[in-house]
């Protein structure tokens, strides 16, 4: 660790030669022009009021105070921070138990189920809900195949569309993720802090709580909001899964701008969901800090 | 006295590559033994089984009478200290110390002490809020070693404690390591490639090679007598030549070394035999008359080692030239190519037995 | 060091989520050569007739000649821009460097729906009809810091003493990047370009809110899914995991299996 660390301080000139700006210069304009553009833009549309096929002046908080005040949108908020809640605490439960075995206990297996772990976050995103859909549901695969073999009468309930088949697909879509980062966080951690640790007295069970979890208390928080950011946002597994109990906030964002036609009030909304996540990330990272577990320095 | 640490016949293999065959060892209470040998000799395992990482295919391990052989790592009285000093970056020195007593549930009024305690006995009092990153590696090292000292293991496993550290700072460990077994008296373990750290620290050397125990002894013994080829190679500096032995007339022997024969005051081996000659044991002279042995060669090369020099000597019908370790020798070294004659004492040449 | 197996646990997990994660796409494959349109068991016989269909359907191929055009336009786009960046940074001040990486690596920490959105606002308000080429800027937006993330990664590892070398020995700038820095670095980028094709390529979250009158692969895939139940997304599905695992493959291959070499794991 500490080698990579000198090399590149060693490699960075104290000065800027004129040339090295401008090879970072044309993606800078991009990322202005395309991304730091749009955001302003963005935001500005929150505080002006949605006219007919036009926007207008001036800047007030109204689109604010309309989706504030919206029921519909406060049911729909609660739902996503449950979805996405349920589907980051899975996620990353799951994702360590894999990560562990992959770094300490897979052996020879550990490339090809890393081969394999990689290659599922390659598989298309609506490939994958739509497999979801193909065998969730009082249609999906499972249900009509126990009615046509003569198992059940009627369909198994859990198994038609709500809040449980959007966990599901949003977990088959993020678990590959937590567990290539998870498994790159415990590559310092060596095998042998888990053999003086048990050399020291500790159980399995107590391995788990006294050095691995506080040792990855950092990027299992990241991995968490990391999840939970990209599964409370999303607008496409619900619309296509989610039933009637699954819906969730991002679809009525969508839909105020593809359907409504409400600009402001979409903008204002995702804005306020935005701060949301904001305010997630700095409450779960003031408590890594309260800790001091926010910066582990490995020992090189 | 019951052995403190017995090894009983234990066997262990890694897939069909055999790392330990029929090891058995007994360890008094209170002895520093160290396990010396080659890398891939099997005394890491044999650490490791001792520790309880690795269960053995075949044997037992006994610690006071009692079989331990299936006991978890975290139930055995047993703690290790291993290469790299692994010692929790989310913790400080005293947290890293008090890791184990806090799992066993000892009150937070009884740990404060044994934690201070610890690390005056490594002799680092006062670091207890330090975290790793800001510690030597010899500071860290010590840390490890009280993290275990407190416990008060009944054996205390060291698996190449010190490799992983500058010369300097180990020979500074060495010492602090002999200070340490004795004011504490415990068993120690000592697992080595070193053989100078193995002739420096313990009180009986097991010397391992292909997964057996070829020599079991004192340091002096292990120098002096090695039992085979190979631990005279392994253990100090040493010519280990090819000789023929042959009884000769009246209490003289006849040694057949490269195309000379010497005659020599009579040994009681005959036949093919290695002589092993450790290099400080053999004076260079020019004057060929009256003594025992006398082994003629020419000067190939020698360096100064500030003590004396270090000489390289062909010897005709010899592959190898032989090493020679001279002392005192402040006047002008034999220059390369003149030709010298080897002397000495009949004591210290041992013959062992060769069979080609 | 060894492993023994005694972590039964995890290793009961690890091989479930395999079955988890493959399953599904598992049997969507299957499905898309089911000779009825039913999407259940018993599976009544194999049959290549969706494939036929599909790859007859003019909708089809424009969708997949649109994501080709898209995903290589975005791809190449970022292997020149993303490498020159990634070369710069390596070569700036700390001070400017700090600044540069947190914008570029900005755009990863908002989500789709919501650059999806601003790039909608954005170009309407500038009075830009989307199309194809706004489709293209989006997925640049949202794809090079990936390719940044990789191509920095490698530049780090480097050994200056080499460039060093090459530059004491009397090769400029220009030679030393052509000849010293791009026959090492060359494997991560193709990695690199690839995986920017493929997450372009497979992009809907902001294809949805930034496209124009054509249609890309994954559009084609929605519109199908918006549908009732049409057997031809399982083809179209089949076809994509096919191509995306091969590239992949191509990817892996060049980087992660080149890397456990060097690092010899």
């Amino acid at each position: 660790m500490a080698t990579t660390e000198d090399r590149s301080e060693e490699r960075l000139p104290q000065h800027t030669q004129p040339s090295s700006v401008l090879l970072i210069l044309p993606l800078t304009l991009l990322v202005v022009a395309f991304f730091l553009a749009p955001i302003a833009i963005f935001v500005a549309y929150s505080f002006l009021t949605a006219g007919l096929f036009k926007v207008l002046l001036p800047f007030t908080f109204e689109a604010y105070r309309a989706a504030l005040g919206s029921n519909l949108n406060l049911a729909l908020a609660a739902n996503s921070v449950a979805i996405g809640a349920m589907t980051s605490v899975v996620s990353v439960a799951l994702g360590l138990a894999i990560a562990y075995w992959l770094r300490y206990r897979a052996g020879q297996w550990q490339l090809p189920v890393l081969f394999l772990m990689i290659a599922s976050m390659l598989a298309s995103y609506l490939v994958r809900i739509y497999a979801w859909r193909t065998i969730l549901g009082a249609n999906g695969v499972i249900n009509r195949s126990l009615l046509e073999l003569g198992l059940i009468d009627e369909p198994l309930r859990f198994l038609l569309f709500n809040w449980f088949s959007v966990v599901l697909a949003l977990v088959h879509i993020f678990l590959p993720y937590v567990v290539l980062v998870l498994y790159a966080a415990l590559r310092p951690l060596n095998p042998a802090y888990l053999e003086v640790a048990e050399d020291l007295g500790a159980t399995a069970v107590m391995r788990w709580r006294r050095v691995i979890l506080p040792l990855m208390a950092a990027p299992v928080i990241s991995a968490f909001l990391f999840v939970f950011v990209l599964s409370a946002s999303d607008y496409i597994t619900p619309q296509l899964i989610g039933g009637t109990g699954g819906q969730m906030l991002g679809v009525q964002i969508q839909a105020s701008f593809k359907a409504i036609g409400n600009w402001p009030l979409g903008a204002a909304t995702s804005l306020l969901m935005l701060l949301g996540f904001v305010v997630c990330y700095l409450a779960l990272q003031a408590g890594l800090r309260v800790t001091g577990l926010d910066r582990i320095r490995w020992a090189s | 006295m019951a052995a403190s640490l017995r090894i009983e016949n234990v066997m262990h293999r890694y897939g069909r590559t055999p790392v330990l065959q029929d090891v058995s060892l007994d360890i008094d209470d209170g002895e520093f033994v160290t396990l010396l040998g080659p890398s891939g000799c099997g005394k890491t395992t044999l650490l490791r089984i001792a520790a309880g990482f690795v269960q053995p295919n075949r044997g037992r391990i006994l610690l006071q009478d009692r079989d331990v052989t299936h006991l978890p790592p975290y139930k055995r009285p047993i703690n290790i200290v291993f290469q790299r000093p692994t010692l929790f970056p989310h913790l400080n020195v005293y947290g890293n110390v008090a890791f184990g007593l806090r799992l066993a549930r000892i009150p937070d009024s009884e740990i404060g002490p044994r934690v201070r305690k610890a690390l005056e006995q490594v002799r680092l009092p006062g670091f207890e809020t330090r975290r790793s990153h800001e510690l030597s590696g010899g500071q860290m090292q010590r840390v490890a070693l009280a993290r275990v000292l407190v416990a008060q293991p009944r054996v205390l496993l060291l698996d190449e404690p010190l490799s992983a550290l500058d010369l300097a700072i180990r020979l500074e460990m060495e010492e602090e390591l002999r200070r340490l077994h004795r004011e504490i008296g415990t068993t120690f373990v000592y697992v080595t490639h070193d053989q100078r750290e193995a002739l420096a620290l313990s009180n009986r050397i097991a010397v391992l090679n292909k997964g057996r125990i070829e020599q079991l002894g004192t340091p002096s013994e292990i120098y002096h007598k090695p039992a085979t080829p190979f631990i005279a190679r392994f253990v100090g500096n040493a010519n280990v030549v090819p000789v023929e032995l042959r009884l000769f007339r009246d209490g003289m022997s006849m040694l057949e070394i490269g195309g000379n024969r010497l005659q020599i005051a009579a040994v009681s081996d005959t036949g093919s035999a290695w002589l092993v000659l450790r290099p400080e044991a053999i004076r260079l002279t020019r004057d060929l008359s009256g003594v025992d042995c006398v082994l003629r060669g020419s000067v190939q090369d020698f360096s100064y080692r500030g003590s004396g020099h270090a000489y390289r000597v062909t010897v005709p019908g010899l592959r190898e030239a032989l090493k020679v370790d001279t002392t005192g020798d402040h006047g002008a070294p034999f220059p390369i190519g003149s030709d010298v004659a080897m002397i000495w004492d009949k004591a210290s040449a041992i013959y062992l037995p060769r069979s080609d | 060091m060894e492993i023994s197996a005694r972590s039964p646990v995890t290793a009961t997990l690890t091989a479930a989520a395999l079955l988890f994660l493959y399953a599904p796409l598992g049997i969507v494959v299957l499905f898309s050569f089911h000779e009825t349109p039913a999407l259940s068991f018993p599976f009544t016989g194999f049959s290549l007739r969706w494939y036929r269909e599909v790859l007859a359907s003019a909708e089809f191929l424009d969708s997949v000649r649109n994501s080709l055009i898209v995903g290589s336009t975005c791809a190449l786009t970022t292997l020149l821009l993303g490498t020159m960046a990634a070369y710069g940074l390596t070569r700036v001040s700390p001070q400017l460097q700090r600044v540069a990486s947190l914008l570029f690596f900005l755009p990863i920490t908002l989500p789709g729906l919501f650059l999806g959105l601003a790039l909608l606002v954005f170009f309407a308000r500038i009075g830009v009809p989307l199309s194809l080429t706004t489709v293209v800027i989006g997925h640049l937006v949202f794809v090079f810091p990936y390719f940044l993330l990789v191509a920095y990664a490698a530049l780090e590892r480097m050994d200056p003493a080499i460039e060093e070398a090459a530059a004491d020995l009397g090769a400029s700038p220009w030679m030393v990047f052509w000849q010293v820095t791009m026959p090492q670095l060359w494997p991560v980028l193709v990695g690199a370009t690839s995986l920017a094709f493929a997450l372009s390529f497979d992009e809907f979250v902001i294809t949805f809110f930034v496209i124009g009158p054509q249609s890309t692969l994954p559009m084609y895939i929605w519109s199908g899914l918006r549908r009732t139940i049409d057997p031809s997304v399982n083809t179209v599905s089949s076809l994509l995991l096919l191509v995306t695992f091969l590239l992949f493959t191509l990817t892996f291959a060049l980087t992660v299996l080149r890397r456990f070499r060097l690092d010899g794991v």
